[in-house]
């Protein structure tokens, strides 16, 4: 199993995980839209990373979901936390 | 013109600049939000929508279900919103035996309903832009404040969704009863993280009439929420418990711009202790507790920032109890025996609310309406008391319902999907408590003598039959299901063995 596809493993199960589609929707296909809420802070969490909005929009489909990984795997998401610094406010 | 038209022209004459709505990019304002939703009321009664009939809304959160709330109610035609993360099946039954007239809704949704035979008009349609755009403006029928307003669909004891019905009346005596008691002040930025299909829809309603600016998103993600809350400069964010949970957990929080924040207020379901603590130490802003139901007509009770102050005090005990509020002006609460007697205060019986807000009853089905509505007083189906301040605390609940994450789960509901799979003999659904949703469903299962079924079958069998908030988080085998002497189902039992599970579990 892709790296993908085994952290959906982790959250929604292995079987339930290996009948979804590449490209299928995966709300449509079943998934609860909380569990890709999870995914995208497990991604986080894995990678040391703070993601954007708009790398969260790959997240409706298994490839996308490949697709994300890869891009964290070599380095490339949007923003880092360890470089973000906080916002100084009033 | 009754509330929904009334709101919409005060805002229009009061604040014709203040920006109504926020959707991702795009903004309109009031003066604009009364325009084009005069011009689709008057594009729907082109269309033959009448006053009196019932049309289905199939979206998610976007400006387009806000147009189509008041449009409708200008026209004096209820709006039924469908969520959209139901299955099919669950879908046409709403849209059937509501006998809409007509689906309005998001085009990639909007097929799931085809089958229903009913007019279907798409958000993304050139004609929808042009409906509000350049739609002449007809003459609106008079619309009473006792007429329907919305058809909102719950979950049920019974394994049938109900639809309650509530009237201009219930929305006008939420708000007006909401806003005497918390006097919101001007210039909010509310950012509204449920789905406006939910009872909770009212609640952006209610701040609009002091000119709040409403922001709203296709869906929730921590990272979205906190993006589109710093980007809008939101004053209040309204959620479930579980959202606030998560938004504590993204590597966003740290890095993003809060202190626009004024309030947090949340619903559904109690606020841990140590999660109201570190989102007050995080997000440095107060909170608000909502105490609602959809039969309730919206926020029956409510405790705000001051009253949050005791369970934020340095030392707070962990085990604390925060009450859930104190009724809203023009809303009545008391706490009977079963059998239906007021008891006095600090004993545990059933909360039951009464005043305007309350529903009429659920659409087509008396029987169901004078279970829950008894000499005019709505029964929760919450155990709790109420102290000499008039505070009420909730204890549990009389009915067996799982609250996953703000939405309502009914274990009869799943049990009778899961009897339709040919192997299962009998089936009963717990709810056990869970890190992430707060609680969820857990099956037991009794599988037919010469059958046999896995628990990934099982899962595969669900998925086209149930949405996924109800679907059991674990399935469990058992040779029985424990039962009392007249063969009913003890569910007390079923739920100390779901724990001790999930307990040996974590244990291992």
């Amino acid at each position: 199993m892709s790296t993908g596809r085994a952290l959906l493993a982790e959250l929604i199960g292995p079987a339930f995980t290996a009948r979804l589609g590449a490209g299928a929707d995966l709300v449509r296909s079943g998934v609860n839209s909380g569990d890709l809420v999870r995914l995208a802070l497990l991604l986080e969490e894995r990678y040391g990373v703070a993601l954007s909005a708009h790398d969260l929009e790959e997240l409706r489909t298994v490839d996308g979901i490949e697709a994300l990984v890869d891009r964290l795997e070599a380095g490339g998401a949007v923003r880092s936390a360890a470089d973000a610094a906080p916002i100084q406010s009033d | 013109m009754a509330w929904m038209g009334q709101l919409i022209e005060r805002c229009r004459q009061r604040f014709p600049e203040t920006v109504a709505v926020i959707d991702g990019e795009r903004e309109v304002t009031f003066a604009q939000l009364e325009d084009r939703t005069a011009r689709l009321a008057s594009a729907l009664l082109a269309r033959g929508i009448r006053k009196g009939d019932r049309v289905g809304i199939l979206a998610r959160n976007r400006l387009e279900v806000i147009e189509s709330y008041f449009a409708l109610g200008r026209i004096g035609a209820a709006f039924v919103p469908i969520n959209h993360t139901s299955v099919q099946r669950e879908m046409l039954d709403i849209v059937q035996r509501c006998r809409v007239s007509a689906v309005m809704g998001e085009a990639d949704l909007l097929p799931m309903v085809a089958e229903a035979k009913t007019p279907l008009y798409a958000f993304e349609d050139r004609e929808y832009a042009q409906w509000t755009e350049t739609q002449e403006r007809a003459a609106l029928p008079n619309v009473e404040i006792t007429d329907l307003m919305a058809i909102l669909h719950t979950s049920a004891t019974t394994g049938q969704s109900k639809g309650v019905m509530v009237d201009y009346r219930s929305l006008r005596s939420m708000a007006t009863g909401f806003l005497a008691d918390v006097a919101p002040e001007p210039g909010m930025v509310f950012f509204n993280c449920f789905q406006l299909c939910h009872g909770a829809l009212v609640q952006p309603f209610i701040y609009m009439v002091r000119g709040a600016t409403i922001v709203v998103q296709r869906g929730f993600t921590a990272q979205g929420c906190l993006e589109e809350l710093e980007r809008t400069r939101t004053t209040h964010l309204w959620v479930v418990p579980e959202m606030l949970k998560f938004i504590m957990r993204s590597r966003n929080l740290d890095s993003t711009d809060v202190s626009s924040l004024r309030q947090v207020a949340y619903a559904a379901a109690p606020l841990p202790l140590g999660l109201l603590r570190e989102a007050h130490q995080k997000l440095r802003c107060g909170f608000r507790q909502i105490y609602g139901m959809t039969e309730g007509g919206g926020p029956m009770a409510t405790l705000g920032p001051e009253e949050h102050a005791v369970a934020l005090a340095p030392g707070a005990k962990p085990d604390l109890v925060v009450p859930a509020g104190r009724v809203i002006c023009g809303t009545s609460m008391r706490i009977c025996s079963e059998s239906g007697d007021p008891l006095p205060p600090r004993e545990i019986g059933e909360v039951c609310v009464r005043g305007d807000g309350v529903m009429l009853g659920y659409w087509e089905n008396p029987a169901a309406t004078s279970e829950v509505i008894r000499d005019g007083w709505l029964r929760t189906g919450d155990l709790g008391y109420l102290d000499e301040a008039g505070y009420a605390y909730l204890v549990g609940r009389l009915k067996e319902m799982i609250m996953r994450s703000g939405q309502q789960v009914f274990p009869v509901e799943v049990e009778k999907v899961l009897l339709e799979h040919p192997a299962i003999a009998e089936a009963g659904v717990v709810g056990i408590a869970d890190p992430d949703w707060g609680e969820t469903p857990v099956a037991f299962l009794v599988v037919k003598p010469g059958s046999a079924v896995t628990a990934d079958e099982v899962n595969a069998f669900l998925v086209d039959r149930l949405a996924s908030y109800k679907r059991p988080s674990r399935l469990e085998f058992v040779q029985e299901l424990p039962r009392g002497m007249a063969g009913k189902l003890l569910r007390r039992v079923l739920k100390e063995r779901a724990m001790e599970r999930a307990m040996a579990e974590v244990g291992a």
